[in-house]
């Protein structure tokens, strides 16, 4: 029995090799789409083969699991842990003195790694057991809770360190040490990141081919709207009179969605939870803390109005908005050769102008130039590949939140689409092409590639494309019943703006307020939100026509919009539901009835400059401008990959993923933000005169925007005292930093 | 939450994994799976009812969200049919019943294999490795590596089946 194996006999291997290669080739991540149809195929020849496939995974996932260490396995413990949490609801915030403590016996002194590995997944753990009975939002609320409350984690170095003290019963928790092969004693790890993630938020990038999908037609009118006057930038009286009507109207539709689904709203949030929302919100990241401090100390009654007024005018909202809105136009994986700078910029400068929504969109369609000096090109620069079908399909999904791309092959599941339709849009974009400067290298020579210019060609007539029965059928430029001239005179791009921007409640108005609204709640009127077909009907459909009938009578005032919302009744309520068995639960499915700030992640570029409010880590070296931007983007990327298909699509990791958790677990961003150099925050925390406790109140500030309690306070300082480092070299203060910055709480809006 | 139902539901965590990993076999992707399910069930906990089968209720909210995961993700994790994968989801559930025999004889292969394996496949498992960063670290060709690790899994793989097999002889009634 001592013998080492080593060699696998050949009775089985014989029968399943080929199997067995290509389950390890999936089991490994290099399986080949081919090869996945040949798995499947060999798989489901026999009940045996069939069982080979799920032993060799079930070995996988052992292996994985057990043997060799699935992250941090929780010991014993995280049980009782689990058993003494859950059991004292009233007292749920009393989790845990983290963690660390079997690690003395193992290792004389463990590594900053290990303790951070067990910091994070108590925070993990405490996000898993609280989401179960609403306490996790509960704990967003311990600043008002008094002395009930206590650390996000706590610690405790000392085993001899008595369990359970006062009301509190606190255990041990979690070994850092990484159990090897040959132990298979250990609990199953709960998971590193438990954050609620819907992510169907106009931050959350679409995957593009939801094949079942479409949008629905439209009785429009054509009446005319007298759009391209810009709307008043400047709160003036009336406005404000008229701003407090609508949201007025807007608070009465939402009481009665209440009073119908019988639920009662939850309370109003506090100030400290509402101010990071609506910076998140607003202006991409976190509060500065000085923000906070004066906000907290702002008695005045109309505090939230002036601060969602001073954040609309803050340059971070144009910029916020325009990343979101590039992400949304061209990805975050636009090829290299479309400016996305440029585009970028242009939408900064609509937002902070606040230029009708109309005419955003009349740009994006119809504009024409070089990608560099026109922005607005990029949008369909990035998409005039493939017969412009990404065009057609994107413009639908971005502007309209209409999902055509499959009525490129047929008529839509549903019926109410036809197949002509998605062809009659496309003809509007048969007219333009892309030319592709070139300009000659000083050197060589050679001819480089320059830049693109969008043009519109002196062409007319129809678009060819195949049916299911493959006839070839032609289709002219038509949209929701519209016909335009197809001659060659006609500005097809041009008559495609007017078409969509005119009535008087069009669907891109009816899309970008259902986008805007999921902005704010993280649901939108629709689930997902980019599918308002004729199949998907929207929820409280009365609500949404109201803000879109109001929208367009605003002249399409983006921050009037914006404005309504975040003085609407609903956004001041608080995450946590009026009663613990609140059916408002979109998470599960359910139709949200927006009588709670639901709780969503953090979009990869709030997360980023988040970290960068609270932790200034790019500050600890002068970087250029340049150089900062490029780190950014460079720490987006690894999120995200292009798919390659038609359909120019890409996918995410970002969406509270493994890869996510351990970028920022490990990541280089986060060690210097907690490496205390010269320029951090941390770095100015720690070197200032301030006694201890201070010092903690202020790290809680900058990351969670909100002071600890006085019982997150004492556990954290006795922590800190334990701890067999010298407190003088400032690490444990970066490690309550970092457990503070890989929280559940700072890792969402709520 | 009643300590009944905390002790099923930390007891069937890792059952639970390998019903979702055996359908979509990324690692991380089941992990991720596995937490989203577990919010399902902490929240839905009050739905289940006391001595029905919980493995069961909690497998088909997994099933949900594998679903939910597809769709999120789209065509670039859609590898197989559903038809395919209900059929895997059959099997993977039954083959869950003999869960600790299988992990405790895995333990014992893994102590037989040679040193310089049982260190292969134990840096290929270790957290957020995948193995073709594995290769990278150790210098050695990826191609090579992914052999090797076909080779080791293989070898458990039989070592566990003889392993149950002996011990099935030894006791008058086989469990499965």
């Amino acid at each position: 029995m001592t013998t080492p194996i080593g060699k696998p006999l050949a009775k089985m291997t014989d029968q399943f090799a080929e199997l067995s290669e290509l389950l390890a080739a999936y089991c490994d991540d290099r399986l080949s789409d081919d090869q996945a149809m040949r798995l499947e195929g060999l798989a489901s020849q026999s009940p045996k083969a069939m069982r080979f496939f799920v032993e060799y995974m079930h070995l996988h996932g052992m292996l994985y699991w057990d043997a060799a260490g699935a992250a941090v396995p929780l010991q014993e413990d995280a049980i009782s842990l689990l058993q003494t949490q859950t059991s004292l609801p009233d007292d749920r915030d009393a989790v845990t003195d983290l963690v660390g403590t079997s690690a003395d016996a193992n290792a004389s002194r463990p590594s900053t790694r290990h303790r951070r590995v067990a910091w994070g997944t108590v925070t993990a753990v405490i996000a898993l057991l609280t989401l179960g009975t609403w306490g996790y939002w509960s704990s967003l609320n311990r600043r008002t809770q008094g002395p009930d409350g206590s650390p996000v984690a706590n610690n405790t170095n000392d085993p001899t360190t008595p369990v359970g003290e006062g009301t509190n019963p606190a255990v041990e928790v979690v070994s850092p040490v990484i159990v090897r092969l040959g132990n298979g004693q250990q609990q199953p790890n709960l998971g590193s990141s438990v954050t609620s993630r819907e992510g169907m938020g106009s931050h959350s990038p679409n995957v593009a081919v939801l094949p079942e999908s479409t949008g629905g037609p439209k009785t429009g009118t054509a009446e005319t709207l007298a759009n391209g006057q810009a709307p008043p930038t400047k709160r003036v009286d009336g406005l404000l009179v008229s701003s407090q009507a609508v949201v007025a109207q807007i608070d009465d539709a939402i009481e009665r969605i209440w009073e119908e689904n019988g639920v009662a709203p939850a309370a109003i949030a506090d100030d400290a939870e509402w101010i990071r929302r609506v910076h998140l919100d607003l202006v991409g990241h976190i509060p500065e803390p000085r923000r906070v401090v004066a906000f907290l100390a702002d008695k005045r009654s109309d505090r939230r109005e002036r601060l969602v007024d001073e954040l609309l005018d803050d340059p971070d909202f144009s910029r916020h908005f325009a990343t979101t809105w590039t992400n949304l136009l061209i990805g975050r994986t636009s090829s290299q050769e479309v400016d996305r700078g440029a585009l970028a910029k242009y939408l900064r400068e609509q937002f902070h102008r606040n230029r009708p929504w109309t005419e955003t969109v009349t740009d994006l369609v119809a504009a024409e130039g070089f990608e560099d000096e026109k922005g607005a090109t990029n949008f369909l620069l990035a998409h005039l590949n493939n017969e412009a079908v990404p065009a057609t399909a994107v413009t639908c999904r971005v502007l309209l939140c209409e999902q055509v791309q499959c009525t490129q092959c047929h008529k839509h599941p549903t019926g109410e689409w036809s197949q002509n339709r998605f062809w009659e849009l496309n003809a509007f974009f048969q007219q333009t092409d892309i030319v592709r400067h070139r300009r000659n290298d000083p050197k060589t020579g050679a001819k480089l590639p320059d830049r693109l210019e969008l043009v519109n060609l002196d062409v007319g007539g129809p678009t060819f494309f195949e049916n299911r029965q493959e006839e070839m059928k032609v289709a002219y430029p038509v949209f929701d019943g519209c016909e335009v001239d197809p001659g060659q005179s006609t500005n097809r791009r041009a008559e495609l703006a007017r078409i969509l921007t005119q009535g008087d409640r069009p669907q891109v108005a009816r899309a970008f307020v259902n986008r805007m609204w999921g902005t704010f709640f993280g649901y939108g009127f629709t689930l997902p939100i980019d599918d308002m077909g004729p199949h998907n009907q929207p929820a409280h459909p009365e609500l949404l026509d109201t803000i879109t009938s109001r929208f367009v009578q605003s002249g399409y005032d983006v921050k009037q919009l914006a404005r309504w919302i975040c003085l609407s009744k609903a956004y001041q309520l608080s995450s946590v539901p009026a009663t613990a068995d609140s059916v408002d639960t979109p998470e599960n499915g359910n139709v949200p009835i927006f009588s709670r700030m639901y709780v969503r992640s953090l979009s990869a570029e709030q997360l980023y400059d988040s970290l960068l409010v609270a932790t200034h880590a790019d500050r600890a070296k002068t970087h250029s401008w340049e150089e900062v931007e490029r780190r950014r983007q460079a720490w987006l990327e690894q999120f995200y990959a292009a798919i390659e298909n038609e359909e120019n699509g890409e996918s995410d990791t970002f969406n509270g993923s493994y890869t996510q958790a351990l970028a920022l677990m490990n990541g280089d961003l986060i060690r210097r933000a907690t490496e205390p150099a010269p320029g951090t925050v941390l770095h100015d925390i720690l070197s200032s005169v301030a006694p201890e406790s201070e010092k903690i109140r202020q790290l809680s500030l900058v990351t969670l925007s909100r002071y600890p309690t006085s019982q997150e306070t004492s556990r954290i300082k006795r922590l800190l005292k334990q701890s067999s480092n010298d407190p003088r070299n400032g690490l444990e203060l970066g490690d309550l930093m970092w457990a503070y910055l890989n929280s559940a709480e700072f890792r969402s809006i709520h | 939450m009643s300590e009944e139902f905390v002790q099923l539901f930390t007891r069937n965590q890792r059952r639970l994994y390998l019903l979702i990993l055996s359908q979509v076999g990324n690692i991380q992707d089941a992990e991720e799976i596995l937490q989203d399910t577990n919010c399902v069930v902490l929240t839905k906990h009050p739905q289940f009812e006391a001595g029905t089968n919980f493995f069961a209720w909690t497998a088909q909210i997994a099933t949900f969200e594998i679903l939910k995961f597809r769709q999120r993700h789209g065509r670039s994790k859609l590898r197989f049919t559903d038809q395919f994968l209900d059929l895997v989801a059959v099997e993977a559930e039954a083959a869950g019943e003999n869960l600790d025999g299988r992990r405790e004889a895995l333990e014992r292969c893994l102590q037989k294999l040679r040193a310089k394996d049982r260190k292969l496949i134990q840096s290929r498992y270790e957290p957020s490795t995948s193995a073709k960063e594995m290769a990278e670290s150790i210098g050695r060709p990826a191609n090579s590596v992914y052999q090797s690790l076909g080779r080791i899994r293989r070898t458990l793989l039989e070592c566990i089946s003889r392993q149950l097999a002996d011990s099935a002889e030894l006791r008058p009634q086989p469990t499965r």
